[in-house]
């Protein structure tokens, strides 16, 4: 009766476990729509913090879900994923964002103005935006 | 007599000119990365990667953030930025190198196959590698394309025992880059 017990609460425990570790695995991804935007920014205030200080920069952006406005230099279309790059001041370097396969589903035109909502993860030439999503057009 | 002349001068300048403009750039170079064990199967993208070459000296560079590599399941680009690559630390990883084979490329002789030598920095980590890869002339553009592999204990990789299994132990890197011309 006792052992009974036992492994009845131990079925359950592992149960629990593996439904637990389970859910771990197939965890979604950020949900950048019910997130809360940590930063809002035009491009050239993003690029200007980054050209200044880039550790610093790091601290106020990186990870974290930043909502940009500016104006759009170029479109590049693609089959699986989609970039938009925003205008700044610098000649050859702005904002790059990415958009999902799918996501963009209108797309605007080069000199359009808009709000994008995207994952900083940092500056190479231009600082890049992933998982983004376009507020407005 | 002149017309060897000229003829040789414009042979000259053809030569000069073969590869028109000198460098190439494209900030949405796809890099891709993909790790296949029994266990599990695992792979990230990244499309905004940085290369430039440089045809007068046959320079070539390439940069990645970390963070911009895109996986199918959220928990596994946790653990790859958090645990493995420590992204916080090591935003990037650069290739800084050269195209060694052919010495001289040619515009108009459409896809060829290049070695190109430099230094791979993962993980805050140099190694020195070699990768096969190829170059194409278009109208317009250069097409750069390579597929090689590296070791993930070759960059101070710590991978878990409990995962051991599950991530293998080299791990194939494809790169596929459309560069436009820099003006």
């Amino acid at each position: 009766m006792n052992i009974r017990n036992v492994l009845i609460v131990l079925l359950i425990a592992v149960l629990i476990g593996g439904l637990i570790g389970y859910q771990q695995y197939n965890k979604p991804h950020r949900n950048l729509m019910s997130e809360e935007v940590t930063a809002q920014v035009t491009a050239q205030e993003l690029f200007s913090d980054y050209e200044e200080d880039e550790s610093t920069a790091n601290e106020k952006y990186l990870d974290e879900m930043v909502e940009v406005t500016g104006k759009i230099e170029r479109v590049n279309v693609e089959q699986e994923k989609s970039t938009i790059q925003l205008k700044t001041d610098h000649m050859m370097a702005g904002i790059i964002c990415e958009f999902e396969a799918g996501e963009l589903t209108n797309i605007p035109a080069e000199g359009d103005t808009i709000t994008v909502r995207g994952i900083c993860t940092g500056k190479l030439m231009d600082v890049v935006l992933v998982r983004c999503i376009l507020m407005n057009s | 007599m002149k017309t060897i002349i000229i003829s040789g001068i414009l042979l000259l300048l053809g030569s000069i000119t073969s590869v028109e403009a000198q460098k190439y750039f494209t900030r949405e170079a796809q890099v891709s990365f993909f790790s296949d064990t029994p266990m599990e199967e695992i792979e990230a993208h990244n499309g905004t990667s940085t290369c430039v070459v440089d045809f007068e000296d046959q320079r070539m560079e390439f940069a990645v953030l970390i963070k911009a590599f895109q996986f199918e399941k959220a928990l596994m680009q946790e653990h790859f930025n958090e645990n493995y690559m420590e992204s916080h630390k090591f935003p990037k990883a650069t290739f800084k190198g050269k195209i060694i084979n052919p010495t001289e490329l040619s515009a108009k002789k459409g896809k060829q196959d290049v070695e190109v030598q430099g230094t791979l920095t993962i993980h805050g980590v140099d190694q020195e590698v070699t990768a096969p890869g190829t170059i194409e002339f278009t109208k317009e553009n250069v097409m750069v394309s390579s597929v090689f592999t590296v070791a993930v204990s070759d960059y101070d990789i710590d991978i878990p025992g409990v995962v051991r299994d599950n991530i293998a132990k080299e791990v194939e890197i494809t790169v596929d880059a459309t560069l436009e011309p820099l003006k």
